[in-house]
């Protein structure tokens, strides 16, 4: 966590607290308003479903059309007319806000995130609480940030820590929403960054289990791994996943500009176009309709038949593909859930068809692929290992869940190399760091630019060259090991002093030492104005592995540099 | 005071604002978290009772849903699970059902309720040994009332079932269920004694099952069913005196019940025929045994000329014994050899069309010849 750039100078000298001990209180208090207000979030969703639906889970006939198209125009005006930058799941605005707006978040975001996502949700677009979730608490994060006049890369840091304290609440996964804020929002750990997420995660997990209960989002049933043949099913289960998540991105990748290039004044009705479309499937089939936990529940415990299940799946996908591409405001992450334990239960129903003698639950498929579908479609395989285990509370899943998300990942990944967010991003002409891409940049190392040591360029003390030779040695600057082993510098003229032992007391100058696993960043900020710098065994400084120059180093990233764009997509 | 306001900076008064809101908006949440939770519970309230309605009406698919709709208010409620689970199995949807209980049992592996429908499903879909260990853990499972009665039930119904299993190992496990539970009844019960009475009867342990009805009968000697039950299980077991004891009065009671009015003949045919009663005079086994050897040879000869060659053989070898009463007295060790051919003969005779009444006494005398004493 950076602590040199402070709004003000003087403001600095009149603080009782530094900016590190603020940055982390204020974590903790970030937390718990992040968490109050996802508490608020979730009861004014469920609250709109009463409104629009009664207490039944299945909606009434007369208005499970109805209902969507209306509230869908009204969403749609508040959204046009008052909160433009609501739009979307809240992801990559948070990334937004990190990386372009200094860490600026508006307050009208928030109460705008807040109203149409409820609005949405509650009268039945297919989307879910937990992205706008994410941005509330960022947007109160940049809010709070912006009264206590922290310094701007604190500023910028703060909007993630509200975001992975409101995601933690939305989920109640505090390590999933740690995770996952690391790994697709800021990018990069360390330990000051990580200490404040895990706080205001930590604290907003504990408000919302105060006000809504301590229990998993989900009751998953026990499951035991009978027999290690059954990860074979599992894989398979990945590998379906890895499809499904595919067909889902494409098909947001081929709407949502469709349907961006149409009039604005079509954007009024897009949203209720979409909320009576879904209406339509909601009349048959009203599981679709809304975040879904429910139904998700009812599948982790064998309520469908793997017919029912699949068609869940493929019209879950449909729904979110219309409420997502329409621009109505709500978020991924539940849909993704849904669609991933319909598709595990459906490819599980399948399995026990083909292999009677496979015992698990159908449950333990459905739970296994909502893992699968979140590391297919959001790209976030650790975040999607640990918030199965969160959700579920049972840790012999681990091993399936591992297999299949890595497969779901790894053909995602192969079919559709753009992730959904870097997508959504380059869709609204913003160009986010791809934190998958980064992930994924090979590294250069001082081994990918050093040359090995010759007698030109590295000598020792104990064995000079005669004067003669050393004049004839190409170069001015020397690589030359002192009698204790020591691999310092020595310029031409120094060398020829010695060599003709006008200098018997002269020792070669210190210099920085590499070793070849260092990255070129480092060789970078080591090298300064040496001309060279030894590159030595990490078992053994006295031992020479091999000399680098800048000249090296530019030469490395210049020979590598074409082969790191090739991992970069055009923008669509 | 000035000095106080020095430290007291911006930074502070606006942690302290923040905190403030806070506050203020912790006390709203808990305000309006009431207010839904309140709801919620009165949601899922109103849901469960329309699921009981249902299920009191015979109409469990609507209760599915119903008690849906009251567990989504309230994922935690167990009771609102059970009722679900049960209902799907009334709805004949076990394999849902069974994804309920498990949920529950792995919070309350212990609950006798729980154990005992997974029992059922387990028996259900004919999983025997898992249906076994859930009715033991029933049985010894929590049953917040009257947990003795339960476990008497549940062994029962575990009894019951074994019983029903056509499988070698499983007579002995229903007999030992019943073994347990015959320890564990009150003597005085005459009802369960009467199930368990017939349970042991179709388990084979007649004696046992004559204890029960006995107990029965103590209570209320009159019970004609507890007399019949221990007329068969005394009939079956060979102890004829007291199939005769029960079925004396059953007779006259029911002096046109062809069935008892057999029983009761064989048992008398048994009694007199018998050269092994105790304390029977030597004279009087001889007698018994000569007699059989007649009713024998005379049923062997009627056969002869249309049986095989083996009556013909055992009607040679009896012709040329001729035990009768005079011999089988002054040599007592040849009544058990003259029985051994009385049941030959009426064995190989049997192919040549029904017994008799007195080749049925005869028949059943074989058998409590050959049963170790």
């Amino acid at each position: 966590m950076p602590t040199d750039a402070t709004a003000g100078g003087s403001a600095k000298e009149r603080r009782l607290l530094g900016e590190d001990q603020l940055f982390l209180l204020l974590s903790i208090l970030i937390g718990v308003f992040a968490g109050l207000a996802v508490v608020c979030f979730r009861m004014a969703i469920d609250a709109a479903r009463w409104i629009f639906f009664g207490s039944g889970l299945v909606p009434p006939r007369g208005r499970v059309v109805l209902v969507p198209g209306a509230v869908g125009l009204l969403v749609a005006f508040l959204v046009v007319r008052f909160f433009p930058r609501v739009r979307g799941s809240g992801v990559n605005q948070t990334k937004s806000a990190l990386y372009i707006y200094d860490g600026y978040i508006p307050g009208s975001t928030i109460v705008g995130k807040f109203i149409t996502s409820a609005l949405a949700i509650g009268s039945g677009q297919s989307l879910g609480p937990e992205d706008p979730s994410l941005q509330i608490g960022a947007g109160l994060a940049s809010l709070v940030g912006r009264r206590l006049k922290l310094s701007r890369e604190n500023l910028r840091l703060i909007a993630p820590v509200g975001a992975a304290a409101g995601l933690a609440a939305a989920f109640n996964t505090p390590i999933a929403a740690v995770l996952f804020v690391i790994e697709e929002v800021i990018g990069r750990w360390n330990a000051g960054v990580l200490g404040a997420v895990v706080l205001a995660a930590v604290s907003s997990v504990v408000v919302e289990r105060w006000f809504l209960g301590a229990e998993p989002l989900f009751r998953a049933p026990g499951y035991r791994l009978e027999s290690p043949g059954e990860l074979a099913a599992y894989a398979i289960l990945g590998v379906v996943a890895g499809l499904a998540s595919m067909v889902f991105v494409k098909s947001i990748q081929l709407l949502r500009p469709w349907l961006k290039a149409w009039p604005r004044w079509t954007q009024y009705l897009l949203p209720a176009i979409a909320g009576v479309l879904i209406g339509v499937i909601g009349r048959q089939y009203p599981q679709v309709m809304g975040a879904g936990y429910e139904y998700i529940d009812q599948a982790l415990h064998d309520q469908y038949t793997w017919e029912v299940l699949g068609i869940l799946a493929g019209l879950k996908i449909l729904a979110t593909v219309l409420s997502f591409s329409s621009g109505t405001p709500g978020g991924l992450f539940a849909p993704t859930l849904f669609i991933g334990a319909m598709v595990g239960g459906a490819v599980g129903g399948v399995e026990r068809l083909l292999y009677p003698h496979f015992t698990g639950p159908l449950g333990a498929y459905a739970l296994v692929g909502m893992g699968a579908l979140f590391a297919g479609i959001l790209r976030a395989p650790m975040t999607s290992v640990f918030l199965v285990l969160e959700i579920s509370g049972n840790y012999a899943i681990i091993l399936p869940v591992i297999i299949a998300n890595a497969l779901a990942y790894l053909i995602s990944r192969s079919l559709q190399p753009t992730p959904i967010f870097d997508l959504l991003s380059r869709q609204d002409g913003i160009d986010l760091p791809s934190l998958e891409e980064d992930r994924e940049r090979a590294v250069l190392r001082v081994e990918d630019a050093m040359h090995a040591p010759t007698p030109q360029v590295a000598l020792r003390l104990d064995d000079l060259p005669p004067p003669e030779v050393v004049e004839s040695l190409p170069g001015e600057f020397f690589l030359v090991q002192d009698r204790s082993g020591y691999w310092g510098g020595m310029s031409k003229a120094k060398l020829l002093e010695l060599a003709s032992d006008q200098a018997s007391g002269a020792r070669p100058q210190e210099l920085p030492h590499l070793h070849p696993d260092h990255s070129l960043d480092v060789a970078m900020r080591r090298i300064g104005e040496w001309p060279l710098l030894p590159v030595v065994h990490r078992a053994d400084g006295n031992k020479l592995v091999g000399v680098v120059s800048l000249a090296d180093i530019l030469d490395a990233y210049r020979n590598r540099g074409p082969a790191l764009q090739e991992l970069a997509e055009p923008a669509d | 005071m000035t000095k106080l306001f020095k430290v007291i900076h911006r930074e502070t008064l606006l942690l302290a604002g923040l905190i403030a809101v806070i506050m203020v908006f912790f006390s709203v949440t808990t305000f309006a978290a009431r207010a839904y939770h309140r709801k919620q519970e009165q949601f899922g309230a109103a849901w469960y009772e329309r699921g009981e309605a249902a299920l009191r009406q015979a109409r469990p698919s609507e209760a599915v849903a119903d008690f849906r709709n009251a567990l989504a208010y309230s994922r935690d409620h167990d009771l609102y699970r059970l009722r679900l689970a049960q209902a799907l199995m009334a709805d004949h949807r076990p394999q849902e059902a069974r994804s309920h209980l498990l949920s529950l049992w792995e919070k309350e592996p212990g609950d006798g309720t729980l154990n005992l429908e997974l029992a059922r499903l387990a028996a259900m879909w004919g999983d025997t040994p898992q249906a076994a260990r859930y009715y033991h853990a029933a049985i010894y499972g929590v049953w917040p009332d009257e947990p003795t009665v339960h476990r008497w039930q549940i062994r029962f119904e575990l009894s019951e079932y074994l019983l029903r299993q056509n499988t070698p190992q499983d007579p002995k496990a229903a007999q030992a269920e019943l073994v347990a539970l015959a320890a564990e009844l009150p003597p005085q019960d005459v009802a369960a004694q009467m199930h368990l009475g017939t349970l042991f009867l179709q388990a084979g342990l007649y004696a046992r099952a004559l204890t029960a009805f006995r107990a029965a009968l103590a209570d209320q000697p009159n019970l004609m069913p507890a007399l019949e039950a221990a007329s068969e299980a005394a009939f079956r077991m060979g102890d004829y005196p007291t199939a005769r004891h029960y079925l004396l009065p059953i007779v006259a009671q029911k002096p046109k019940d062809e069935h008892f009015l057999e029983l009761l003949n064989l048992s008398e045919l048994v009694i007199k025929l018998d050269p092994s009663e105790r304390g029977l005079p030597s004279q009087e086994q001889a007698r018994r045994a000569a007699q059989g050897f007649e009713l024998a040879l005379a049923r062997a000869q009627k056969c002869a000329p249309t049986s095989a060659s083996g009556v013909a053989a055992l009607l040679e070898q009896a012709k040329s014994i001729k035990p009768n009463e005079k011999f089988l007295a002054r040599n007592p060790d040849a009544i058990e050899k003259t029985m051994d051919l009385v049941f030959k003969l009426e064995k190989a005779s049997a192919q040549c069309g029904p017994a008799g009444l007195e080749d049925k006494a005869l028949g059943l005398l074989a058998q409590q010849w050959e049963t170790p004493r």
